[in-house]
């Protein structure tokens, strides 16, 4: 018969095998794959940690709202105006080389979630990356279930409507300006 | 969901940048679990609990007050453990009981989240003098009041909010009912901390006296931010 260490040990095993993969991807998206092992680690730590505390009928959402905090903690330790301007760099670049195939794809829908708000970003990648349903996005957020619905329906709403409108046959000199020279001459 | 909207998220999901499958049985993941499990401060954990958290109860400094933009201060308190810097506690009649250690509320979303665990309806903020956020208040409670000190009102915003007994410093806390806030709206309590002002008689006070200023508003919309201008700055300790 396992003892109260081996059971809780037990557990924590079970939990980390479900969720290691989700929260490895979801610390990928935001930190980079280089740091994501070691924000996952530090989620993890926590996680045993405070065991006892844990909600067993939200420790998904409770594991990523622990991992958000870590993945700020560890933004705010780092120079974060390089990294920033270094990774916008790395995006334009992308962006004006690949915006005709399924990596352009992918770019001109990143650039669009990343021209909304915060929040906005926030509750979208959420939802349709991370695959959390509301309960849990209120969990993540520290809202109530009521706001993250209407965050998530507006959200939506917005970036559809910014999709939509960068979409419009209105030339972007960024990514194709020989074609905007002729339009604009022609015009 | 129009079709506009629907293939718009099938773009952003197809758009996800995280690629591969981590396997948390590779060696690099059984490492990283060994190396929590074993790491030296890790004491082993209980069972955890199976229903909404009810954290231990602690000394708590709370203050309540008045109007729809009511005003307290918590007078001085002990220091104690930050384990429980706030108790949330839903209660029998669907109420939401919550304390708060005035020099420890530093978690804010954790508390949060336990405010939305609870269903309260009801989210904390520290008021931010930088915040130019207009808060977007319920047509019924857009009036606002002088701020009163703690012993002179015990209910605010119709009811929504209590303190049921201001005076008592041994165990304050706050009563929510989430019930009585409008459909689609949220309770916001914003508060700034507020510490002693030093004089000649006490130049140099000490940090457990420190008090705590709080606002309610109920709001149709949860603001990113609160702006916060503290009238009552100063007179903690004066």
């Amino acid at each position: 018969m396992p003892t109260d260490d081996e059971d809780a040990r037990e557990r924590f095993e079970a939990l980390f095998t479900d969720h290691y993969p989700e929260l490895i991807r979801f610390a990928g998206r935001r930190v980079g794959r280089d740091s994501a092992a070691d924000i996952v680690a530090g989620t993890f730590l926590i996680a045993w940690r405070r065991f006892a505390e844990m909600p067993a009928d939200h420790a998904r959402a409770w594991l990523y709202a622990t991992a958000r905090h870590v993945i700020a903690n560890e933004l705010r330790s780092r120079n974060r105006r390089e990294r920033l301007s270094a990774r916008l760099e790395t995006t334009e670049a992308g962006w004006a080389e690949d915006a005709s195939g399924p990596v352009g794809e992918q770019l001109r829908v990143q650039r669009v979630l990343a021209g909304l708000s915060a929040m906005d970003q926030e509750v979208l990648r959420l939802s349709e990356w991370e695959d959390l349903d509301v309960a849990e996005m209120a969990i993540v957020l520290g809202c109530t279930r009521t706001a993250a619905k209407v965050r998530l329906h507006r959200a939506r709403r917005r970036f559809a409507a910014r999709l939509l409108a960068a979409e419009q046959p209105v030339p972007n000199q960024r990514v194709t300006p020989p074609v905007v020279t002729r339009s604009r001459s022609q015009a | 969901m129009n079709d506009t909207v629907t293939t718009a998220l099938r773009r952003l999901r197809d758009a996800d940048p995280a690629t591969g499958h981590p396997d948390p049985h590779e060696p690099s993941a059984r490492a990283m679990l060994d190396r929590v499990l074993h790491a030296p401060d890790a004491p082993v954990p209980a069972r955890p609990r199976q229903t909404r958290r009810r954290l231990v109860l602690a000394a708590a400094a709370v203050a309540a007050a008045v109007s729809a933009s009511g005003l307290v201060i918590v007078q001085p308190w002990s220091q104690g453990s930050r384990a429980v810097a706030y108790t949330v506690e839903r209660q029998g009649d669907g109420s939401v009981r919550v304390s708060v250690k005035v020099d420890q509320i530093d978690d804010l979303e954790r508390l949060n989240a336990d405010l939305a665990r609870a269903n309260a309806r009801t989210v904390f903020f520290e008021g931010q003098a930088d915040c130019r956020e207009k808060l977007r208040r319920h047509p019924d409670f857009v009036t606002q009041r002088e701020p009163v000190p703690v012993g002179n009102g015990e209910s605010v915003l119709n009811g929504i909010i209590v303190f049921p007994d201001p005076m008592n410093r041994e165990l304050p806390f706050w009563v929510i009912s989430p019930d009585r806030i409008p459909p689609g709206a949220t309770l916001v309590v914003s508060f700034q901390k507020l510490y002693p002002v030093p004089d000649a008689e006490n130049p140099n006070p000490p940090r457990d006296q420190t008090g705590l200023g709080w606002r309610e508003d109920v709001v149709t919309e949860v603001p990113s931010c609160v702006a916060w201008q503290d009238p009552l700055a100063g007179k903690i300790g004066n």
